[in-house]
Parts: structure tokens; sequence; C-alpha cells
């Protein structure tokens, strides 16, 4: 009944909020495909290890230097011998004490301390774990951590390392720590607190990292906190939500949310403050390759990077004032011949069904700045991962671009992928209107005026002042000049080249496919994104396969008329490949929930390295803006100055 | 006045004369009794008339105490792998080891000052400023002048062989002939305009040669940008400077939010003779109108001389008449200036500025006139005199001054139109002497090795001939590239060789990257090692040149122009260079194990081009420890492009498409006579060259 009561109140919850109407505007519907059954889980047949018990007392170093209050390093004790089991626990280096002589004491119990409930399933409050359900556990310990009658104020909770006899090391179980709060009595057990468990092969010891799947409030006076190490019958906790075949939208966006101080909801939140995630290694390289076909073939230039990329997410600001992440990610990709580094903030933010984006600013190391941001957020993810989910982003919004240079642009898209852009180029304004149905126009200033028409019986017109050239559309028609889709393909084999530093097997794969058509700058641009994302690491490893190609000449290659060189067929004057790839290369440190549990697989993260290739993308379609000028005003000056 | 009349037939016969010797003189070198006077140079000219020019500067060579010793000195202090190896002098020690003596520099300027002549000195004592009225120095030569005309250009040159009296140590005259055989290797499109919309802006270039990787390394607690370091330009055009600020430089730096360096004007004031030797008789007399531009000398170092003018100050380009009443901006020296300036923003920047008075009457003797309406093609109607032939007296400078840590030179002229001007066809004489005394005291000194393709003679475009000065053995000759890239400096499409036939622009025909083999000095020790190569080959590395691929000017701000676009030439490449060259030794400079030198000046690195083979030489490596960077970490290889000239212009300055192309080179894998061994990025060659790790 206790049970039935909790899940009943879980869905009560999921409704209350589902009513709240925000959805954040995740337009994916929030649909939770059906799940897999709950696997029937057994307890591990851990042999008892007691009875025992200890107490000890510790003094708490004083942050040093004065005045009190102050950061200090991290501290930790170790268990008192005679014991079953040793160890250690280890408190972080951020902390407060108020006063002196403050002391912290450690117990250690085989059974349940005497007002503290015993650990079992039963107990376990499930709205605050709603990723995880199991029936079975075996609990081996009981640690109790009680601080002096000062007030030690603790924002992270603590790591342990724990050795226990090898006869409860069995093979399949997993090794957890729950966590009991006594001024929180109602909330019971906290299972999957910590964990699981790191195990060195062929050791009896067991490593929690702490961080914690739920705030540790942290250091109440005179206050014991729980800590109960168990086992479980599987290597990780089975998937929640709970099954429901009812559509549930979790979260309301308009909400302030308050990124830097988790606060505990009914769904997955695979992001939070602190995460941190890497990637580099043999396998993440970038490559480059430039073949130029007309109308002078060149040899194919390549040139190869390998690339180091570091994500932490912060906590900021939504355009709309509400609380959001800043994903980050400062990517180096080290050429040959000189290092190019690119930061990419993200704004993102998550309800319990989708992760979303409001867009992003991208900077290089000339501080040239990119920033991108949607009218409405824009789905990156669909939680939980899974087979069957596809999505698309909507483009309307503005992308502003600000160079050290004096240069700027300011292009405003409409949601078919149609835009209006003014710049400033050295002193020149320019503006670019081009149409979803593949017509526009570039102008600069008084000066002169390309135009493109609307394909039409598979040709296109070009016409700069007086000329004009007529040509077979080099794109497919009807055209479609924007579009960004995404499919959740489920759990997939690694590639070969992807070998994370992190256990990963099978991880859901999503593709993001863009295609941008531009009749007027005269390329298209496609490019496939692969996101392979583990439930409890995030995106391990990613590809990116961009393909550019150009069809007028933006080198000049050609003789001024008619002004603007095409192909003339369906073959580009010129392809410009990038190829990039990113392997998880060391653990990531993970302060989310969903995540930790292993439930919250998310590629929010892993997108904002694609800023890399938008930077030089943006940067490249700068360039041919002025190379395209070059053309109009020489046209319309007969390649004289004018 | 008598051999005025006979002057035709004396010409003739000083021709032959002339074509007798075969250039066997040695300028510059140990008296062999007769002076050069660059006889050659009359070969296929035209008798004009006489010569009537109101004012005459002239550079003579003092016979050396030792001048090949110099040169091979010089070859020594750039050479890693000789004792000698970076043991740099400063100017005194290289006249008391090398140049005239100091009683044979006496007597000479005491013989000119005594026929009543303008008469300067250096500490180095290698040549001589002489100036003054065409009677004067008609008088001290012996001879008279003439007005010749060839390859469409009038100069002036002597009638007869200059004569000096027996005991007047003088072996050489630098420009008796003032047959302009050199040309600033700048190419302004015909379609560039003010406020043009494209080039490339100095963030662009910064990024893409990774100087930004400069900047970004911190050693000795700043971070790379030249600071402490001194970049001398040799140039001809005028700069405008008011009240310490160059004017085009602060527009640029205002237009694209960029940092630049201080561009000061260095002040030629040949001194030593006077206030050293105390020679009486000097004409002496104030400057007429002090101005910023026209700084009054310092009386303590050389009795200012009206015969010795600083330049005038800048004009409007609408102004017309010839100078020094009107005196507009040539765009090369704004492009040297801005180019350095913005690259290497922490160093100042030196602006030698080759300026003389009478060159209008020089280049065109019987008419200092407004240009007619229509100049003829080609005539560079109303432009000063370039390189060697302007600015000897401003390379005397630079290495009196000894400051120029590195220097930039965006001018030159065929190799073998310069024999008898500067050297003799065994390459012996007085310009590789000047440039021998710079490396000796370690600067290096980036040239531009021309924008002709493989034809690098000005006189006939039909002939494969490499451009000096970057030939020179004590010179990094600086060719060019097409480098499209994007606004962040990343390439988008691969850096080719810059020529006509592989970047057509439009079938304009704009140049190619100078490149080819010396027939006159030999290879210097490195680049024979590294290639090969038995002759000096050129060019040894390559920049931006292409003007396809061209970068933003500020020109005439003060009159109304004020941006100007893809400029383009080995002009652009050889600033450029300079700069990063610059990055390189302010990273020496604060690099214990790199600032080692001997001499005052313990960071320089003397000649570039040695160092750079020695990259070039290392083709592989792990980089660890960073001198270790091998050849592919560091240059760019350009393996696609040629530099076959094809003759010009045609109309609209179009290709002619009736000539015949000069055959080219042709880029390839590795070092190749169109760019090199390819293109430098910054910081891995701070990284190869100092060991100072580059992040």
């Amino acid at each position: 009944m206790r049970t039935r009561f909790l899940l009943l109140g879980f869905a009560a919850v999921s409704a209350a909020l589902a009513a709240c109407g925000g959805g954040g505007g995740s337009s994916g519907g929030g649909t939770v495909p059906t799940p897999t059954s709950t696997p029937a889980a057994t307890a591990p047949p851990i042999p008892g290890i007691g009875p025992f018990g200890s107490l000890q007392h510790f003094n708490v170093p004083q942050p040093t230097p004065p005045p009190q209050g102050q950061s200090a390093g991290a501290f930790s004790f170790s268990f008192p011998g005679g014991l079953p089991v040793s160890g250690s626990v280890s408190f972080p280096g951020q902390y407060a004490v108020v006063g002196s002589g403050e002391t912290l004491a450690l117990r250690l119990s085989s059974s349940a301390p005497s007002g503290v409930p015993s650990l079992s399933v039963a107990r376990s409050a499930q709205s605050r774990r709603p990723m995880y359900t199991t029936s079975q556990v075996s609990t081996i310990l009981y640690i109790g951590v009680q601080f002096g009658p000062n007030i030690v104020a603790l924002e992270t909770p603590p790591s342990f390392s724990i050795t226990v006899p090898s006869s409860v090391i069995l093979p399949g179980a997993s090794y957890w720590l729950a966590a009991y709060d006594p001024t929180q009595p109602s909330l019971g057990w906290q299972l999957a607190f910590e964990g699981p468990a790191a195990i060195a092969t062929g050791s009896s010891t067991l490593n929690f990292s702490g961080g914690g799947l739920y705030d540790f409030a942290g250091g109440s006076s005179n206050n014991t906190y729980w800590f109960a190490l168990y086992a479980a019958s599987s290597s990780l906790p089975p998937p929640t939500p709970a099954p429901t075949n009812q559509p549930v939208s979790f979260g309301c966006t308009n909400q302030p949310f308050d990124a830097g101080r988790r606060t505990l909801s009914t769904g997955p939140r695979p992001l939070a403050t602190g995460d941190t995630s890497s990637y580099g290694g043999a396998n993440s390289t970038l490559t480059q390759t430039i073949a130029r076909g007309q109308p002078c073939p060149e040899p194919t230039a390549t040139a190869v990077a390998s690339v180091s990329d570091a994500v932490t997410v912060a906590a900021t600001t939504a355009p709309s004032g509400a609380a959001a992440w800043d994903a980050q990610s400062i990517e180096s990709d080290a050429f040959a011949t000189n290092t190019v580094t690119t930061t990419t903030d993200s704004i993102v933010n998550e309800d319990a069904t989708h992760e979303f984006t409001y867009g992003n600013t991208i900077t290089d190391e000339n501080g040239d700045t990119i920033q991108t941001r949607y009218n409405s957020p824009q789905t990156v993810d669909e939680l939980p991962e899974g087979s069957g989910h596809s999505w698309s982003i909507n483009p309307a919004g503005t992308v502003n671009e600000t160079l050290t240079d004096n240069t700027s642009i300011a292009r405003t898209y409409a949601a078919d992928g149609s835009y209006q852009e003014t710049d400033q180029l050295a002193g020149a304004t320019t503006t670019i209107n081009e149409r979803a149905d593949g017509s526009g126009s570039y102008t600069i200033g008084s000066l002169g005026t390309l135009t493109v028409s609307a394909p039409s019986a598979g040709t296109i017109t070009l016409a700069i002042g007086a000329g004009s050239i007529t040509i077979p559309a080099w794109f497919t028609t009807p055209v479609t000049v924007y579009g960004d889709t995404f499919a959740d393909n489920g759990p997939q084999s690694s590639p070969s080249w992807c070998q994370p530093a992190v256990t990963a097997t099978n991880p859901d794969q999503i593709v993001e496919t863009l295609a941008i058509t531009d009749p007027v700058l005269g390329y298209t641009e496609n490019r496939t994104t692969t996101y392979y994302d583990s439930q409890t690491y995030g995106t391990v490893c990613m590809q990116i396969l961009d393909t550019l190609n150009e069809y007028y000449d933006y080198l000049q290659d050609t003789p001024i008329s008619p002004g603007v060189f095409v192909s003339g067929n369906a073959s580009p004057l010129q392809t410009n490949t990038i190829s990039e790839f990113y392997v998880m290369n060391s653990t990531p440190t993970i302060n989310a929930i969903a995540r930790r549990s292993g439930a919250g697989g998310v590629s929010a993260l892993a997108r904002s390295k694609a800023g890399a290739i938008d930077s030089i993308r943006a940067m490249q379609r700068m360039q041919r803006m002025r190379n395209l000028q070059r053309y109009i005003r020489r046209s319309e000056t007969g390649g004289r100055s004018s | 006045m008598k051999r005025l009349f006979l002057a035709p037939a004396l010409a003739v016969a000083v021709l032959a004369a002339a074509a007798c010797s075969g250039g066997s003189a040695v300028p510059g070198g140990a008296s062999s009794g007769a002076l050069e006077w660059g006889q050659e140079q009359l070969g296929g000219a035209a008798f004009v008339g006489p010569a009537n020019v109101d004012h005459l500067e002239v550079n003579v060579v003092v016979r050396q105490q030792n001048a090949s010793g110099l040169l091979q000195y010089a070859r020594g202090a750039n050479n890693p792998a000789s004792p000698l190896y970076r043991q740099f002098l400063t100017p005194q020690q290289i006249a008391d080891r090398f140049g005239a003596s100091a009683q044979d520099y006496h007597n000479a300027a005491q013989y000119f000052a005594s026929r009543n002549l303008s008469v300067g000195g250096w500490p180095q004592r290698l040549t001589l400023a002489v100036a003054g009225s065409q009677s004067n120095v008609e008088r001290a030569f012996g001879t008279h002048f003439g007005v010749y005309r060839k390859n469409g250009e009038e100069f002036i040159a002597p009638m007869s062989a200059p004569q000096l009296p027996a005991a007047i140590p003088v072996v050489a005259a630098a420009n008796l002939v003032t047959y302009d055989v050199q040309r600033r290797d700048i190419v302004v499109p015909p379609r560039v305009g003010n406020n043009a919309v494209s080039g490339y802006a100095p963030q662009q270039v910064q990024a893409a040669f990774d100087y930004t990787g400069a900047y970004k390394t911190v050693v000795g607690g700043s971070a790379l940008n030249g600071t402490g370091i001194n970049v001398g330009i040799i140039g001809t055009g005028p700069i405008d400077v008011i009240g310490g600020q160059d004017q085009d430089a602060a527009t640029l730096a205002t237009t694209f939010r960029v940092r630049m360096a201080p561009i000061a004007i260095a002040t030629v004031t040949p001194s030593g003779v006077a206030a050293g030797l105390k020679i009486s008789g000097i004409p002496t007399a104030p400057p007429s109108s002090p101005s910023p531009n026209n700084p009054p000398p310092n009386p303590n170092l050389f009795p200012f001389s009206a015969d010795f003018q600083s330049p005038p100050p800048v004009t409007s380009p609408k102004c017309t008449g010839p100078l020094p009443t009107c005196n507009p901006e040539d765009v090369e020296a704004q492009l040297d200036t801005q180019q350095i300036a913005s690259l290497a923003p922490g160093s100042n920047v030196m602006f030698y500025l080759a300026y003389n008075a009478s060159d209008c009457h020089v280049y065109f003797p019987n008419s200092c006139a407004p240009a007619p309406p229509s100049p003829p093609p080609n005539s560079n109607y109303g432009q000063p005199l370039e390189g060697l032939l302007e600015a000897d007296a401003e390379i005397q400078q630079a290495i009196a001054d000894d400051k120029a840590d590195v220097i930039s030179i965006s001018w030159g002229g065929g190799e073998p139109e310069n024999i008898g001007g500067y050297y003799t066809a065994s390459g012996s004489g007085y310009g590789p002497e000047e440039f021998a005394a710079l490396a000796a005291e370690g600067i290096a000194v980036f040239a531009s090795s021309g924008d002709t393709g493989s034809a690098g003679c000005f006189g006939n475009t039909q002939r494969v001939c490499v451009q000096y000065p970057a030939s020179d053995p004590s010179v990094t000759a600086v060719g060019g590239v097409n480098a499209p890239i994007d606004e962040l400096g990343q390439f988008e499409a691969p850096i080719t060789a810059w020529g006509t036939t592989t970047a057509t622009n439009g079938g304009l025909g704009l140049g190619d990257s100078g490149g080819g083999v010396s027939t006159i000095f030999p290879a210097i020790a490195a680049q024979a090692s590294t290639t090969g190569a038995t002759m000096r080959e050129v060019p040894d590395l390559a920049m931006l040149a292409d003007p396809n691929t061209g970068v933003f000017v500020a020109v005439n701000s003060r009159f109304g122009g004020f941006l100007t676009g893809e400029i383009g030439g080995t002009s652009v490449a050889a600033p450029q260079s300079a700069a990063m060259w610059a990055l390189v030794l302010e990273a020496c400079k604060n690099t214990h194990a790199c600032a080692t030198a001997g001499g005052p000046f313990p960071y320089r690195l003397g000649n570039a081009a040695p160092l750079i083979y020695g990259i070039y030489g290392k083709k592989s490596g792990t980089g660890s420890p960073p001198a270790a960077l091998p050849y592919p970490n560091v240059f760019y290889d350009v393996v696609y492009g040629q530099n076959p000239n094809l003759p010009g212009p045609g109309p609209a300055n179009t290709p002619n498409p009736n000539a015949t192309p000069v055959p080219g080179y042709v880029a390839g894998a590795g070092y190749d006579e169109v760019t090199g061994v390819g293109v430098p990025f910054a910081g891995h060659l701070i990284q190869a060259i100092t060991g100072q790790a580059v992040p």
C-alpha cells in the first residue's frame, strides 16, 4: 500500500505540473514512450558482516587562514580500526565553521541506528528519486556523521572509500549509498544518493566520489546524517518513470528555475551546475578538406587538427530572464601550424521531457562574437532518450555577429528559414533579403544589387544592374532554404572510433540533420551531427560531418562578366568539408540527478560544441559576402574603381 | 661647355668603353684605380640632350680597408654553423675593421667639400653623401651630365667617364646615372577606390598567420606583440605624421578598432664627417621651414645643409605639380607602415623616408612641370626615384643608427640591371656591402621578391631574372601567395602561389610572386645545404601578396580618402614578415637561452633566412622541446601555382594578349622558386626559433 500510495502521489504531482500549462514551449509533446517493464529484482545474497558499532570523534580543521567562514582545504577521517570494514570519509574543501573547537562524530553500525528507519525500498521516498525503483536491496553498513554544537556548513556531500570483506563483493551486484536527513524525516531514505561505487578489479574497496544525488543541507548542529551502504542486484538501476500510457508533461518554464540550487523535481533533470565533461584523445580530430573543381581545379587541401573540448555547466539566465544553464564549451583545435580556440556558451534548460536551447554565443580568439537567439526555446533532446523520437528546430530568431574589426551582421530568420539581414562591412552597409521560395537580393548601399529569381522551370536568373544571366538551378527545387531535424535512433553499438574513458555500452544515438540552401550567396551546407549518449555520462562521443558547396566564384578565378560566375551545372565550384570527432576522455563530473542514476543521457551539452564549426561557417559566409560585393562592385563600375 | 657639344659622340664612346669593361670594375671594393659610376646602365640608352638640373645628390663609396672582409664577416655572423655566429658588430667596429680608414674618409670628404658640395657621413665609414648644384657636382667629378632615354624612361648620366684626382680614395659613385630600375612592389588594382568593401582587416591577417599565437604568449610577464623591438622601413613614399601621430594609421586603428604601433620618421642626419673629422668649408644653413615632417637638425651632429633636405609635408592627392610642391601619399608607405604597426602593435616603427628634393629634375630632367593630362602608360610621371637609387642615405643611416632590429624593404630591381650600379657581375660592390653591414649588426632585412614573377627585370619583361636586393645573401626574400581567408582568418580555400595563371582575378593579370635563381650571388650556406641550391634562389618564404586576397590600407586620411582595399604585391608580404620577425625577436629578448648574441643587442638573430632553412631542414620531429618543431608545423607548404610573367599592361591594365609569357617556376612540395619554403605561422615560428612555447 505504501508503494502504491507513493506512485499515485507521483502521478498526482505530474498531473499538477502538466496542468500549469508551461510546457516550456516544447513542441515535442512530452509523450513518454512505453517503457520496458521494471525488472523484478531480488536482493543480492550479501553475507552479514555484523554485528558491530563504533563511535569516534574528530576535530574539524579550522578554515585557514582566519577569519572564520572562509574556504579551507578538504579534510578526511579514517574509520576506526578493529571493524570488519575500513575506509575513510572525505569532506570537500568548501565549508564554513562558526566557532572554534568544532567536532565531528563518525558512527559506524551494521544495523539501523535508533530513531532511523531501516533501509528498505518500501521506506524510500520515491518522489525524490523518480528514476529508480527496485524491489530489494541488501544493506551492509550504516555510517553516521554528526556535527558538533557549532554549525558546520557543507555545500557538497562527502565522498567515501569503504573496504568491505571480499565476500561482500558479488558478481552482478552494484553498491550504493542511501542518505537519511534527520531534519527531514518524512523523506525517509534517499536511495541511490551516491553510486554506483567504483570498484577496481580484484578489489573490495568501494569508492564513492561524492557529489550526491540530492542537496546536502549540511551540518545542522548536533544532528546525525546517515548514509547506508547497500547492494543492488544490477549494475544500473532500472529505468523509470513509472509506467504510464498517458502523455505527461513536466515543468513550467515560465516559472523561474533555480539552476544554481537544484530543486527536487519529479522528472529527469540531466543538467546541473558544476557538471563538466571533456573530450580529446587520439580519436578526437577535426579534418578540413577543400576541393576546388571549377574553373581552376586545384589539389585538394587537407588540414587536420587534434581536438580538445571542455564543457562546463553554470547558472545563467535565459533571454526571458528565467533561470537557465550556460553550457560552455571551450574547444581548441590544434592544427599543425597553429591552434584555434572557440568558446561557445549555449543557453539551455530542461523540463522533464525536453532539453531545449534559447540560443548560443560563440566567441573566437579574436573576440569576435556570434550570438544566436531563438524566438522560442528549441528542443535539442527529448527525454528520456529512446528510439522513435524525432523533432525539428524552428530557426525563427536573430543572429548578430560582431567582429572586433567593426564588422557587424544582424540577421533575422523567419520560421521557414527565410531571412533579412543588414550588415556593416568596412564602412559599407549591405542588405540581404532571402525568401523561402529561393528568390532574394543583395544590395550594397546605392552601388549595386544582385537579384536572384525564384526557380522556374529548373532555372534561376541572376541579375546585376542591367546585366543578367539565366542558369540551371543548382539546388533542388522546390527549394527548402533551411531545415534542422533530429532523430533518436535509440541504443546503438558504438562506432569503432568511439572509445570513451567511461563505460558506455550501446549509447543512445541521436542524429541531427541541418540543411541550408542560400541562393543569394550561392552555397549549400549540409551537416549531420551524431550524438552517442550514455544515460549516465551524457554524450560520450559525437561526430559532425559538414559539407559546404559553393556555386559562385568567390575566389574570382573567372572574368568579370557576367558578374557572378556560376558553375552552370549541379557541380559546385568548391567543396569544403569538415569532419570532426569528439570522444569523452575522462570521467565527467556529474551533479545532475538523472545522469547520476543512469537515466538521463543528454545531448544538450554536446551541442554547444558545434559552435566551433558554426563559427568557421559564419566567418566563411561573411567573407563570401565580401567577395560577392567585389563582384557586384566591379560589375557596376565596369571593373574600374568608383 | 665645350664638352656639351661633343656629348653625343662622347656618350657613344662611353658606352663602348662600358661594353668592353663588362662590369669588371669593383664598385665599393678595393680601388682598382677606376671609378665605378654605373656606366653599364647606359647600355641601350639614347642621348636626348644636355641636362640642366639645379641640384644633385650623389653617394660616393670611399675605399674600404677590407670590403670583402665585411661580406665574409656577415656570412659568418649569420651562419649558425660558424664560430662567428651572432657575434654582431657596432657601426664603429664595422668602420674600424672593414670600412674606410679615418684618413681616407676625411680626405674624400674634404675633397668634395672643397668643391663647394655638402658632405655628410656616417660612423661606419662606408659611403659619403654629397650634394650640391649640378655645376659643382660636374666640377668635382670632371664630367657633365646629359639626359638619356631608355625603356621609356628619361634620366641623367655623365656624358663622359667621371674623373677624380688619383689621390682621392673614392672607388664608386652610386647614382651618377639616375636610370631607375627599382620599383615598389605594390599592386593597386584598378577597381580599388575609396571605401572599398573588400580587403583583409588586420585581425584577419593576425589570425590567419597566427600572430595571435604570439599575442597569447606571455613571456617575461607580458604578451608578445613586438614590445621593445624597433622595426625599420626603408621606403620612398611620404607618410603623414603630425604631432607624433601617423594620420593614416590612426584612421586604420579607428576603422578596424585595432591597436597600432607608433610610427615615426627616422630622420636622416649624415654626421661624423663634420662633427667628427672637423672638416671645414661645409656650407651650413638652417632648414627653411621647420615642420613636424621637417624637424630642425641636431646642430651637435651635423652642420645642416640645405642640400640635404628633409621631406616636404604631405599634400592632397589633388595637388598638381612636381615635388616638393606636391607630395601626395603613394599607398606604398601607408601599406608598409600599417601592416607592421597593426601586426606588431607593441613595436616602434621607424620609417626611413628616402627623399630627394631634385627627384622631378632627375627623373624628368627637363620637366619639373605638372603632369600631362594623360601620362603615357607606365610612365611613373612625377614619382620620386625608388629603391637603392633613392635610399642609399637611408640605408647608411639605418646602419649608423643601429636601432632598427628588423627592416622591411618593399622595392627592388632586376638583378642584372643593377650591375654597375651597386655591384659587379661577380657580386661585389657597395650594395652587398651595406646589406652585409646590416647583417653584421644582427639586423634582419626582409625584402620583397617582386611582383612580376620569374621576370624581375624592369627593362625587359621578357627576360627571366630575379630582383635585388631580395637576392642579396644578407637579405631574406619574401614572395607572395593567394590566401583566401575568412573573417576569422581561417582558410576558406587552399593557399596558392600568387600567379597570373593560377589566380587569374578575372584575367586582370595583376602579377606573380617574384622568384627564380640569381645569376650573381651564390646560395647562402643554409639554403645550399637544405635545398641543394648552388646560386642564391629566391624567395625564401612567402606571405600575402595577391591583390585578390589583399589588405585594407588607409590613405590620404586628411584629404578625404580614408580607406582602400585589396592592396597587394610582395610589398604586403615583406612588412608582414618583418612584423612577424619582431615578435620572434621579442620572444628571444625575453628568453634567457636565446638572448645570447654578442654585441649590444643580445636578442638579435641576424638574417632570418638561415634560421628559416634550419627549420626547413627538420622535416619531421616531435616538437618537444619546442625548438625542435619541424618544418610542417611551422610553414604552410604551398604546392600549387606558378609565376610565369604575363607582360602587360594591355587595355585597362589587362595582360597583353599578344605577349608571350615568360616561363615561370612551379610551386611544389618543399622549397620552390615561387613561394620559398612556404608561409610561416608566427606562433610556431617563435617556438621553433626561440624555444619559447606558444599556446
